[in-house]
């Protein structure tokens, strides 16, 4: 028994050193240089008790931050869901070349999104780029998409939404195909409207998968970088300078990396808050 | 099998004229290039230096591959390029030395890094190799290097660099479309003076931008520009504000608290950023961007804006010394013969801080500007062969090759030296410049301009102190606030103050204010 013991732990312990280098101790470490002025490249190191967050909060660029990165989350995600959750319905139901449009909505998750953003500089490029060349076809006028303080962020939305939104609809097509058919089969004989399944049957009955994917993308968009930083460094302005680039700015670029700490753990509290509601939501519906 | 046979004798006599056209070709850029002495003294050891990424083909690391070939030709070392692109540079240089990792020996850094490397003791001095009479380095002889440009290389007496891109901003001007009599006559009619070619002043160079603004004035059917200026964020914006605010704001005189200074009061380290004269200048810079400039600069590289230049569609262009070797290039440049070029514009008045008034002119305030990277390659204090480090760099700045990079736009590299100007303010000939496909007229322009605006009497000092970067991100940020109109220039430079207050505070004010003053050589 005993030795079974130490068998059991011998077997572990690659994975708790793991655990312990890779995630617990940079955990423990980040938080302590929140409390530090630590400017590597003039090697200052001193202790500054609470100053960093004093400072953050008194920082526009954190206040610019924080609501570039939850208009970005906030529309980016709804849009994602509504149009995922539309393709999902519309294609679920067996239709003639489904299996092609599947695999042709899906391509955008496989580039990689600094991939995506380059790609994008092209086709928004106001001059000569594709979309404004097909606007001036039409008679339209040119759209400052990347160069307008007010268009900028949306027009990267609208890439995240491109990118993206097939990621919902997979996961929320696998979860309409995985529901049991026979409620929707009685709702038919008992005389029930579309949209009184839709509504009665089909959303209560996909809420798990929804709060599922809901909370995956929440997590995934509120760390975004590679578009904002490809596509217009974060500007015009501070337009577009979302959270993670604000963070990646004053840590790697200014090598200020208390300052960098704090505005991590900060925006962890927030996520957390934000996210907790759909976590405990989640919880009670999956588990 | 006739058919077959036939075939493959036309795909192989095919393949043998283009390879004797590839080979006759390669044969001939050989034989143009210079060829230093040999010498084999580093037989076997390698080099690896960091440079500004642009390919093989591209501007700062481009030369580097040109010259790699004959470089490790003569001294029998092997030369490794590392690129790193421009907005992860500084990031990956101090990484490299921080870090421990220190697999570099050498940087082709920009001049704005050296507060920082000085801070930390990262570079080695050269001065030794310099002094170095026995022949195993090639001379490039210093002296002849414009004073402005080789001060960026000295720190508290030593020297760290040698010579290879030179940075300094001028005007670039239609010399074809100001020149026009009908549009001389209608400018004259409008604003009430005569077309100033070139103009001497902002308020002149606003005019006349105004005047060639929205009209199709070069005859291919589209509205053209006053001027333009690329105002993505994150790439050079910190540059060209500080370059033409030096007039409104840089008192001309022997340098003391209050004559001969832009970023910082030399005795407190207060930023100057929002007094009066900087938001003069940023309410000018905001109106020649928003106003005479394409809509869409404001998302544009340093490329785009100066294609748009080359392609015929704007009047007037503060540029980097580069723009003039690319308009020689006919395959990108419609306006080849066409540029003049002058010295950046001046102003009539000048901030007096000390009376805190405006200070009225006869004549116009002139600044000289070495605003940019000034790329060059400086030796890491950690490298186990400094010398052969310094080698490269002496190769690169030998007057033979420094020329043939200079008359060669592709590289990047721009004149500073008496040996690539012309008389009377050098020795080079023209034709070292014709035989290379310049155009005569704008080779003078372009040379002589450089020249006069080094040689200014008042000039804006670089910005070297430790975390210039920062410093500059900031600047840059907040001016792309100001030009986006989503702020006024006064609210943008105000924030700046703040900033540029805190980073101060953040590395030590007194540290700090002896970097700037040493870096300025301001004496009390």
């Amino acid at each position: 028994m005993r030795i079974d013991k130490y068998y059991k732990y011998a077997f572990l312990s690659p994975v708790i050193f793991y655990i312990l280098i890779f995630t617990i101790f940079p955990l423990i470490f980040s938080l302590s240089l929140c409390f530090f002025h630590w400017d590597m490249l003039a090697s200052i190191t001193r202790f500054v008790g609470l100053r960093n967050f004093k400072d953050i909060f008194h920082d526009y660029r954190f206040w610019n931050a924080l609501r570039v990165t939850f208009i970005f989350v906030g529309t980016a995600v709804s849009l994602e869901f509504v149009i995922g959750l539309g393709l999902a319905l519309t294609l679920y139901k067996g239709i003639r070349g489904q299996k092609f449009i599947r695999t042709l909505i899906t391509a955008p998750i496989f580039i990689a999104p600094i991939a995506v953003s380059l790609l994008f500089v092209g086709i928004f490029y106001e001059r000569g780029g594709m979309v404004n060349t097909v606007l001036g076809i039409i008679g339209l006028p040119s759209i400052p998409w990347l160069s307008n303080a007010n268009i900028a962020i949306f027009s990267i939305i609208l890439v995240d939404v491109w990118q993206w939104t097939p990621f919902m609809f997979l996961l929320l097509l696998a979860g309409l195909q995985s529901l049991p058919i026979e409620p929707f089969e009685s709702a038919v004989v008992d005389g029930a409207s579309k949209i009184q399944i839709f509504s009665y049957i089909t959303l209560p009955m996909l809420r798990p998968i929804i709060i599922t994917v809901i909370v995956l993308r929440l997590t995934e968009a509120c760390k975004i970088f590679d578009l904002p930083m490809g596509l217009t460094h974060g500007g015009p302005g501070i337009s577009t300078e979302s959270y993670s680039m604000y963070t990646y700015i004053q840590g790697i670029q200014n090598m200020n990396f208390g300052y960098s700490a704090a505005l991590s753990y900060i925006f962890f509290v927030i996520v957390l808050l934000f996210i907790l509601p759909f976590l405990f939501r989640w919880r009670e519906e999956v588990w | 099998m006739n058919k077959r046979r036939n075939f493959f004798i036309i795909i192989l006599c095919a393949t043998l004229f283009v390879a004797s056209i590839v080979f006759a070709g390669g044969e001939k850029e050989v034989e143009e290039t210079p060829k230093p002495k040999v010498e084999q003294e580093w037989k076997g050891k390698e080099i690896s230096i960091l440079v500004l990424g642009n390919g093989p083909k591209g501007t700062q690391s481009g030369p580097y591959y040109y010259w790699k070939q004959e470089w490790e030709r003569i001294t029998g070392a092997k030369l490794n390029i590392v690129e790193v692109p421009y907005p992860d540079l500084h990031t990956k240089i101090f990484y490299d030395l921080i870090s421990g990792i220190r697999q570099l020996d050498g940087y082709h850094t920009g001049a704005w890094f050296y507060g920082d490397f000085m801070s930390g003791d990262y570079l080695a001095p050269i001065d030794e190799f310099v002094n170095d009479t026995s022949g195993r380095f090639p001379k490039w002889y210093p002296e002849t290097v414009v004073k402005p440009q080789d001060e960026l290389y000295l720190w508290k007496g030593n020297r760290y660099g040698a010579n290879q891109d030179n940075d300094t901003q001028i005007m670039y001007y239609r010399k074809d479309i100001l020149g026009n009599k009908e549009y001389q006559k209608r400018f004259k009619d409008e604003y009430g003076y005569e077309l100033p070619i070139p103009p001497k002043t902002w308020e002149e160079f606003y005019d006349v931008g105004e005047f060639f603004n929205g009209w199709d004035w070069n005859g291919d059917g589209e509205p053209d520009y006053g001027c333009s200026y690329p105002l993505a964020r994150g790439l050079t914006g910190q540059f060209f504000f500080p370059a033409m605010a030096g007039a409104y704001t840089v008192m001309p005189g022997k340098m003391d608290r209050y004559h001969g200074v832009f970023w910082f009061d030399p005795e407190t380290m207060e930023p100057l950023i929002n007094d009066t004269g900087h938001v003069k200048a940023l309410e000018m810079y905001v109106d020649l961007c928003t106003k005479l400039s394409p809509g869409e600069a404001k998302g544009w590289n340093l490329t785009e804006d100066w294609n748009i230049f080359l392609s015929g569609n704007v009047a007037l262009k503060q540029s980097w010394l580069d723009l003039g070797a690319l308009v020689q290039d006919e395959n990108k440049s419609l306006i080849k013969g066409k540029i003049g070029a002058a010295p950046l514009p001046g102003s009539m008045e000048v901030w007096d801080r000390e009376k805190s008034r405006w200070l009225k002119l006869e004549k116009p305030n002139f600044v000289s500007n070495v605003v940019g990277g000034t790329w060059h390659l400086v030796t890491s204090r950690f490298s186990k062969n400094p010398e052969l480090v310094y080698h490269l760099m002496a190769f690169m700045a030998s007057p033979e090759i420094s020329l043939w990079n200079v008359t060669h736009g592709w590289t990047g590299f721009d004149a500073a030296k008496t040996t690539e100007f012309l008389p009377p303010y050098g020795t080079a000939k023209l034709e070292d410049y014709v035989k290379e496909g310049w155009n005569p007229e704008d080779v003078k322009a372009h040379l002589n301009a450089t020249f006069e605006q080094y040689d200014s009497p008042t000039s804006l000092h670089y910005l070297r102190i430790r975390g210039a970067d920062r410093y500059y991100d900031s600047l840059d940020v907040h001016i792309s606030e100001a030009v986006n109109k989503m702020i006024t220039p006064q609210e943008a430079l105000n924030r700046v103050y703040k900033d540029w207050q805190k980073i101060t505070n953040d590395l030590g004010r007194e540290e700090q204010l002896s970097l700037y003053q040493e870096s300025i050589g301001y004496k009390k």
